[in-house]
């Protein structure tokens, strides 16, 4: 029965013209799922950079102004956004490390924690050559409305000028103790800084882009006591819709004790030189 | 000197080469693992002869389409297990059936080999050892009976187990360990007592 068996599989091949298949068809498939999971490896790393800048620059010298409990300030401020990036990029790359031809062999935390090392090995790489800032220029730039709810939440968190919190835009600059800012609901502020600690890498020109910690002093004015850059989503500000119309809507960031902003729309802002980048 | 005298002191590994030259030296390639792999698909599954011949079948048909896909890492009997153990499970994925209702037989030195792993006393009735243990590999979780009969029935060791299931060989080392439980569990509950 059994050389019956053995005959009918190769009368079959014969007669179906059966050929094995070419070797370069499982090769292509070899190649493409080990570039696959390269390219995984860099997304991971990616959005690493990423997050190393947004957490680098996450105001931490300041949260006590910003929300008072530290635990809290860090539960709100979180990259979420970039930390699931990470994540599925992480089990995509997993994925195609075990579906390698020898990829099987390896168990599943071991294969984690690789990819887990290596992606924050590219991703501290990537943002020391300003990949992760990049990345995130362009984005609040190119999609601010998606930026603003999805990505970076805590710019509306500056955007309580009741609360001492103000962001926005350079427009005029009378003199670098007074100047005029355009916040994200296109209002204009009248700025005095006169004895505002001012790191030496911020200067006070039009098209800056800043961050205040002061007091509101009157309808449209405002006493900055200490000024910063504005860090991650400040290319949101580049936005044209920023410069001459209205900012999409953002999350309506609120904590408790706000008493909310003034919905007036003001009229376009004039066209602005390019920004200095602090 | 015959053909078949000739691939007689060839390796499966240089007759899948060959094979690749030479569709014909398939079949002394086919003679070498048919009788081992009728005998492992009727082990793991709950088919008739039939059915195990037609599993077998398509399963020549898959490793001939893929010999150049081949890992020579690899041992080719493992490639080849591994083959048929997916086509074993793509058969009941299509009829949507668990493999229940079939029997497993042990040889008497089988059953001693097992028995002495599972640590059993040796003053035991061999007859009623046999039934027991036959009993208890129909009960026991289809991952549990498949690496006992790889380790056991097959004799392979756990890193050509490993390459045959795709999983790692620590967690070949689990499941035989925990099969080994479930067996003396069942032997257990079949009142053969230690």
């Amino acid at each position: 029965m059994f050389k019956e068996l053995s005959q009918e599989v190769l009368k079959k091949i014969e007669e179906k013209h059966i050929k094995p298949k070419p070797r370069w068809t499982f090769l292509l498939k070899d190649y493409a799922v080990w570039i696959l999971g390269a390219l995984a490896l860099f997304s991971g790393g990616l959005a690493f950079a990423v997050v190393i800048y947004m957490v680098k620059n996450n105001d931490w010298e300041v949260y006590k102004n910003i929300n008072g409990s530290l635990p809290q300030f860090v539960v709100l401020t979180m990259p979420y956004f970039w930390l699931i990036f990470l994540a599925v990029f992480i089990l995509v790359a997993h994925y195609n490390f075990k579906h390698t031809k020898t990829g099987y062999r390896y168990r599943l935390p071991a294969v984690i924690g690789v990819s887990i090392v290596l992606s924050i090995g590219l991703g501290g790489f990537l943002y020391g050559a300003g990949v992760g800032r990049a990345i995130d220029d362009v984005l609040s730039e190119n999609a601010p409305g998606f930026y603003r709810v999805f990505v970076n939440r805590r710019l509306d968190m500056w955007a309580r000028p009741e609360r001492g919190l103000l962001l926005g835009l350079i427009t005029t600059v009378n003199n670098p103790q007074e100047f005029e800012l355009l916040d994200f609901e296109r209002r204009t502020w009248a700025v005095s800084a006169f004895g505002a600690a001012i790191p030496p890498f911020v200067k006070i020109e039009t098209g800056g882009r800043i961050k205040i910690i002061g007091e509101k002093t009157g309808e449209n004015a405002f006493h900055a006591v200490m000024i910063m850059p504005v860090g991650p989503g400040r290319g949101m500000m580049r936005h044209p819709e920023f410069m001459h119309g209205v900012m999409p809507p953002g999350p309506g960031f609120m904590m408790r004790g706000d008493v909310g902003l003034d919905s007036d729309i003001m009229p376009p802002a004039p066209p602005l030189p390019p920004d200095p980048d602090f | 000197m015959t053909n078949l005298e000739q691939t007689q002191d060839k390796t499966d590994e240089e007759l899948a080469v060959l094979t690749l030259e030479n569709q014909g030296n398939f079949l002394y390639l086919l003679k070498r693992y048919e009788d081992k792999l009728m005998r492992y698909i009727l082990r793991i599954s709950n088919v008739s002869r039939e059915e195990a011949e037609d599993i077998l079948q398509d399963t020549f048909i898959k490793v001939y389409q893929n010999l150049n896909d081949f890992d020579p890492e690899l041992k080719f009997s493992s490639w080849i297990y591994r083959i048929t153990h997916n086509q074993v499970v793509s058969h009941h994925r299509r009829r949507q059936a668990r493999p229940e209702g079939y029997k497993i037989e042990l040889s008497d030195e089988l059953a001693n080999k097992l028995a002495a792993d599972l640590n059993t006393p040796r003053e035991i009735d061999r007859g009623l050892l046999r039934q027991g243990l036959e009993a208890a590999l129909l009960n026991i979780d289809e991952k549990y009976r498949e690496v006992i009969v790889l380790k056991f029935f097959e004799g392979l060791d756990y890193r050509e187990i490993s390459d045959i299931l795709k999983k790692p060989v620590g967690t070949i080392g689990t499941l035989i360990n925990r099969a080994k439980i479930k067996l003396r569990e069942e032997m257990k509950k079949n009142s053969i007592k230690y």
